[in-house]
């Protein structure tokens, strides 16, 4: 398997998307466009990233969300149920369109599979695809509720959206599936939902249920983990990737207090900093894991998405992260 | 016999128009902010306020804001007028889906010159001749829970020093000729921060308010305030309260009263759901049942700025006839 060696190196979801493709939608928004052709679009710019991927020495890789816009209008979009009144933003002049649920949840048509097919053709040999899907908690919070009014209960009936989704996944072949719960430390009192919503969404799909699946991992960023830990350890993933140059390495101290006991996906290069990080500072960065797990623990990766840097930046950046941890291997092994 | 009114809590959706043209401009990134990035927009950011002045006119709101377009939140645009602060990593906004970048305050904070005041007379500037404009000011105990300190030897230096830079803006406000100002204190009701303490809190408000010559009303949202709201009776002309994050509000009205004015958010700011008219008014309502303030404003529970364009104008336009209803 790729992941069997110290530091697998691996992306979060999202890369900068070429400026063509970014016409073609628009083309195709105008009506000048087809549908195929933008379609051809989104595949020609997967491969492209793909291969960025690959070149830039990522083990377990993604076609960098060529074809998703933000990670919780995708799924609004193909969840009956949705309406969006336009954008809300995030932070600084960031916006995303945020949706409204306005009728009870209906079930989407497969939303990722075709997707997933498509990059694991374009990958070659040697390399893992990771498939990251929002969870349901981050679903809920990125959205306004004008229907449920429960909290609970529109967070378990996107669970059950979400799990149908991987079930589909995982029986196409997808071994390493990434939930995305950026927003899971928004309420710390909520993380008891979190896990019984996790749950939920792994339900028959872990490594241990399903032939085909390796990894559940948890993508967190932005998060004051120290206000969730150690309860978010009993969220049934195998693995957290999470930020931590943004924080400047703030819940390492916490994290050392309780045994950490599945993988982390260090967060170890700032995508919020145009500076491409020399490899010796990357390598500093992930040694600063050790204070809290084994080597073996370990897989690698930047702090979140990469895609509001500028592309040759967030290939250095990805290159860069992959020969530290080339590296730190040969001096580990 | 209470005065009601009509307002808003500032920090309004920026228009489509102005999202594109900042776009333009500004990067993504720490290098991106700060005055010079804004100058170059400046008509787009006056014709964007006069946009939004306009709409609250037109749906009858008796007290108006001026959006505060440029500020993205509460801290970034201060941050950017206050010397001895650096911008850090980005860290959460309170218990939303926002996020902002966390000042670092690395040497003596002073202000670098005039925050807002320019703004509240460009407003007054758009707004017809006899219309009541509020600017809003970011206050000094959420301005300190919300940045690092990386330069004060004492937590009581640190916000004491943010006091003073509120304070001198403050001041230059109401010389300016503003007669009611919303000073936005969030941090109060202590939503994801166990550092908070009432007591530095209402102590750094105070040394906020010494001397200045205007109505100032502390406006809290996102939770309750049931500790400090009887301490803010004692120190502040005004107070506000999020009725919609924050029911046990509610209660502390009814148990400690209010004077002066009191300002009540009633209507949802972070969802897209339309209250109905009633819906507002007996909210409302329930209010005077407890309390019979001097003056109360209708108002929603935190800056429109969470919801879409369409959505707000919406919201604006019912906030403006639930307040008539409850008047009448």
């Amino acid at each position: 398997m790729v992941h069997d060696k110290l530091f697998p190196t691996t992306i979060i979801g999202s890369h900068p998307k070429p400026k063509w493709l970014n016409k073609v939608r628009n083309l195709n928004e105008e009506g000048e466009f087809s549908d195929e052709r933008l379609e051809g679009a989104m595949d020609d710019a997967a491969r492209v990233v793909v291969d960025e991927h690959e070149r830039a020495g990522i083990d377990i890789l993604g076609d960098g969300e060529m074809r998703r816009e933000e990670m919780v209008e995708y799924f609004a979009h193909r969840i009956p149920g949705y309406e969006f009144n336009g954008p809300v933003r995030v932070w600084g002049n960031n916006y995303f369109d945020k949706p409204s649920v306005v009728e009870e949840l209906g079930d989407p048509e497969p939303m990722l599979v075709d997707e997933f097919e498509f990059t694991r053709r374009a990958a070659s040999e040697g390399h893992g695809v990771k498939v990251p899907i929002t969870g349901p908690y981050t679903l809920y919070d990125w959205s306004f509720d004008e229907v449920y009014g429960d909290k609970r209960e529109l967070i378990m009936r996107l669970a059950d959206i979400v799990n149908d989704e991987i079930h589909r996944l995982a029986d196409a072949g997808a071994r390493y599936i990434q939930i995305d719960e950026p927003a899971l430390s928004t309420r710390p009192e909520d993380v008891d939902l979190v896990v019984d919503a996790t749950e939920r969404v792994v339900d028959g799909v872990t490594k241990e249920e399903h032939e085909n699946v390796e990894r559940q991992i948890m993508h967190v960023c932005y998060g004051d983990y120290g206000a969730i830990y150690p309860r978010m350890l009993d969220i049934p993933v195998d693995q957290f990737s999470l930020e931590f140059v943004n924080q400047d390495f703030a819940h390492i101290d916490t994290f050392a207090e309780h045994d950490f006991d599945k993988e982390i996906g260090f967060g170890c290069v700032d995508i919020h900093d145009r500076e491409v990080e020399p490899v010796d500072e990357i390598k500093e960065n992930i040694e600063r894991a050790f204070d809290f797990v084994d080597p073996e623990q370990v897989w690698v990766n930047p702090d979140c998405g990469v895609k509001l840097l500028p592309r040759d930046v967030a290939f250095g950046k990805l290159e860069n992260m992959s020969q530290a941890a080339r590296e730190l291997r040969d001096e580990y092994e | 016999m209470t005065d009601v009114a009509s307002t808003t809590a500032g920090y309004f959706p920026r228009p489509d128009y102005l999202i594109e043209t900042l776009k333009e401009v500004q990067g993504y990134q720490k290098q991106d902010m700060g005055p010079e990035a804004e100058e170059k927009v400046e008509d787009v950011f006056q014709q964007g306020r006069q946009d939004v002045v306009g709409i609250q006119e037109g749906a009858g709101i008796d007290i108006v804001t001026e959006g505060q377009l440029s500020w993205d939140d509460i801290i970034a645009f201060p941050a950017t007028r206050i010397d001895g602060i650096e911008m850090g990593g980005i860290k959460r906004f309170y218990d939303n889906n926002r996020f902002y970048r966390e000042p670092k305050v690395v040497d003596e904070l002073a202000r670098s010159g005039e925050i807002t005041v320019g703004q509240y007379e460009d407003a007054v500037g758009v707004a017809s001749e006899d219309a009541d404009v509020k600017p809003v000011m970011a206050g000094a105990y959420s301005l300190a829970r919300l940045s690092r300190n990386e330069h004060y030897g004492s937590r009581d230096e640190y916000r004491g020093a943010f006091a003073d830079v509120v304070n001198e803006e403050l001041r230059a406000l109401a010389d300016a000729g503003a007669e009611t100002i919303q000073l936005d204190e969030p941090s109060l009701t202590g939503v994801n921060d166990e550092g908070v303490d009432i007591e530095d809190g209402i102590e750094t408000i105070e040394r906020s308010l010494e001397g200045v010559d205007a109505d100032v009303i502390v406006t809290t949202y996102f939770g309750e305030i049931s500790d400090a709201y009887p301490r803010l009776l004692d120190i502040a002309d005004g107070v506000g309260i999020d009725l919609v994050s924050g029911e046990e509000n509610l209660d502390a009205v009814e148990e400690y009263g209010s004077d002066g004015t009191l300002s009540v958010g009633c209507m949802n700011a972070r969802n897209t759901r339309l209250e109905p008219v009633d819906e507002l008014v007996g909210a409302v309502d329930e209010v005077l049942d407890r309390a019979q303030p001097e003056a109360l404003h209708v108002s929603p529970s935190a800056g429109l700025d969470f919801l879409p364009w369409t959505v707000m104008k919406d919201k604006v336009q019912r906030l403006g006839e639930a307040a008539e209803e409850v008047d009448a």
